[in-house]
């Protein structure tokens, strides 16, 4: 299994995809960067401009679970580049058809789709560190506003986004695996990283919540809508919610990956 | 000869319709064995459930190790190329030999540059490969079949599409993977004639059924020129036949299908006259390797 992780790690650092889209990242994280500047160096534009509920954040003052959650969640632009990313990741050695060279060494598939994942997990974790740390501190570096403040907060809500990050990562990697084309996996991933299937959540809930005359909001327990509306202050129940989502949501999108990969026949 | 590959009726559907049908199948080491079909026939429908990449609907197959053992370790053995060489376009040709040589435990560079040294690729240096002509890109997708030492390969129509050079380059290698490295290999292909130049046994499917196995002496024996001979003592033809050294041939109800010296009618006939056996027909029948598949399989166009 280690050696097929290993294999995964050669081919996505020599791989022109990858750096094009570190590229892009950076690009992205510049201009989150000077957007930031433009909102914290003038107060009342910041005042009009940064509205959040349900939080003890306050968001008029640009502590770090402020720049985390403008870098991650508020700017789609990771969140999408993550995804584009897992679905070449996934889909390469098949559209290419390299995989057929490595399962047809192994009598079981599932050690081969586990490590895989593994892979994947590991660069978009090490995306994730090195993306927020480097907003951070650029951001401290830039930005006069930058105060030093809310640490706990931070951490929590940076462990919080991780797992709702490698959730969707896993996720992704799961519909990928559907499809015989990267394009389905790849279409299904943005609306999902864009948003756009939390409007439709968000929609439901009120849905629901009209229905059924309630307060339950069934949204929170979609995995996007979950990730996309959580942040550091939003207080203990929710972030135990939220951590619940992320991992129910990866442990059924992992074990429908590896536990099926058996059944089906490999294209190539 | 062990015995490296055995299916036993081995069967596989899509959707109901089946692609191939109760196939058995063996494969000795150290041979090359063709199979031989149209396209459609169910040739890579086979070599996929022999490499693992399609589960058989039904029956069963067997991969050997040198001891006749049928051991786990031995799918680390397989090398596949079937349809297109599976490759990373934007790596280099050692790249691609690289990411299957880590997922194989393999670590020596040196073993990977000699890969490309027998297939002729030494000195393609960085190139990506999305830039190799079709005959190198297949040069390469046998290199890196053979990374993990395979004692099996399995080629999927790797002649098709390429030119005459890219074939006679392709055909060359397969031998030396053959002579040199003692690599059983099933090679499928719907050329026969080129089929013919490699494999020394050959298994012919047809709408995923084997139509016939046999050895390249068998079907060369079943596709050689027979005489066939009609006379007015069919049985003193026989003795006179086995007199002057002819023995393969065979009787019929009204005739003689000789097989041994059937060039040599004339001295036959001399030989039934002295003795005063009349003949009454004498012709020579032939057939190629193509005409005999036709007859199998019931004809076909693009063969």
């Amino acid at each position: 299994m280690f050696k097929i992780f290993r294999m995964h790690m050669y081919r996505v650092s020599r791989a022109t995809s990858t750096y094009v889209l570190l590229g892009v990242l950076g690009a992205s994280m510049f201009l989150c960067l000077i957007l930031l500047f433009a909102l914290y160096e003038n107060p009342l534009t910041a005042a009009l401009s940064i509205s959040m509920s349900s939080t003890s954040l306050d968001f008029l003052h640009l502590s770090p679970p402020v720049v985390h959650l403008f870098f991650i969640q508020g700017s789609n632009t990771y969140l999408i580049l993550v995804t584009i990313f897992s679905v070449i990741f996934t889909n390469c050695d098949f559209t290419k058809g390299f995989a057929k060279n490595t399962y047809s060494m192994f009598d079981k598939r599932r050690p081969l789709v586990f490590a895989k994942w593994l892979a994947l997990v590991t660069c978009v974790t090490a995306s994730y560190i090195v993306y927020s740390f480097l907003s951070l501190g650029l951001t401290a570096a830039a930005i006069s506003a930058f105060e030093s403040a809310y640490w706990t907060e931070y951490f929590v809500g940076f462990f919080v986004v991780y797992l709702c990050l490698i959730s969707l990562v896993t996720m992704v990697f799961w519909i990928t695996s559907l499809f015989k084309s990267p394009a389905g996996g790849m279409v299904i991933g943005i609306l999902i990283a864009s948003g756009m299937f939390a409007t439709v959540e968000l929609l439901l809930a009120a849905l629901v919540a009209r229905t059924f005359h309630t307060d339950f909001n069934i949204a929170n327990y979609f995995l996007d809508y979950a990730f996309m509306s959580y942040n550091a202050g939003m207080g203990t129940l929710a972030t135990v919610r939220t951590i619940c989502v992320a991992l129910a949501y990866m442990a059924l999108a992992l074990t429908m990956s590896v536990f099926l990969s058996d059944r089906k026949d490999v294209r190539v | 000869m062990s015995i490296i590959v055995f299916t036993d009726r081995i069967s596989k559907a899509y959707g109901g319709k089946l692609a191939v049908n109760q196939v058995s199948i063996h494969v000795e080491r150290g041979e090359v064995y063709g199979l031989i079909g149209r396209n459609g026939a169910g040739k890579t429908t086979l070599l996929k459930m022999l490499a693992n990449l399609a589960t058989p609907t039904s029956g069963s197959y067997a991969i050997y190790d040198v001891n006749g053992q049928q051991t786990p370790e031995m799918r680390s053995k397989v090398g596949v190329l079937i349809e297109d060489p599976g490759v990373f376009q934007n790596l280099s040709a050692f790249q691609n030999l690289k990411a299957k040589a880590i997922a194989s435990g393999i670590k020596n560079d040196q073993y990977l540059n000699d890969l490309l040294s027998f297939v002729g690729l030494y000195g393609v240096g960085k190139k990506p490969v999305k830039n190799f002509s079709l005959g190198m890109r297949q040069r390469l997708g046998i290199a890196i079949a053979m990374v993990n030492e395979p004692e099996l390969l399995l080629l999927d129509e790797p002649i098709n599409g390429l030119d005459p050079q890219g074939i006679a380059e392709v055909r060359n290698l397969i031998h030396r993977l053959c002579v040199e490295k003692h690599i059983s290999i099933i090679i499928s292909s719907h050329i026969l004639e080129e089929l013919s130049k490699v494999a020394n046994r050959y298994g012919i499917i047809h709408n995923g059924v084997l139509m016939a196995e046999a050895t390249k002496e068998e079907l060369l024996s079943r596709c050689s020129p027979r005489l066939i001979l009609r006379t007015s003592d069919n049985n003193a033809a026989q003795l006179l036949l086995r007199e002057i050294g002819i023995n393969d041939f065979s009787v019929f109800d009204d005739h003689l299908e000789i097989r041994e010296r059937a060039l040599e009618g004339g001295a036959i006939s001399m030989a039934l006259a002295q003795k005063g056996i009349q003949t009454l027909e004498m012709k020579t029948e032939g057939q190629s390797l193509e005409d005999y598949y036709f007859r199998l399989t019931g004809g076909a166009t693009y063969v």
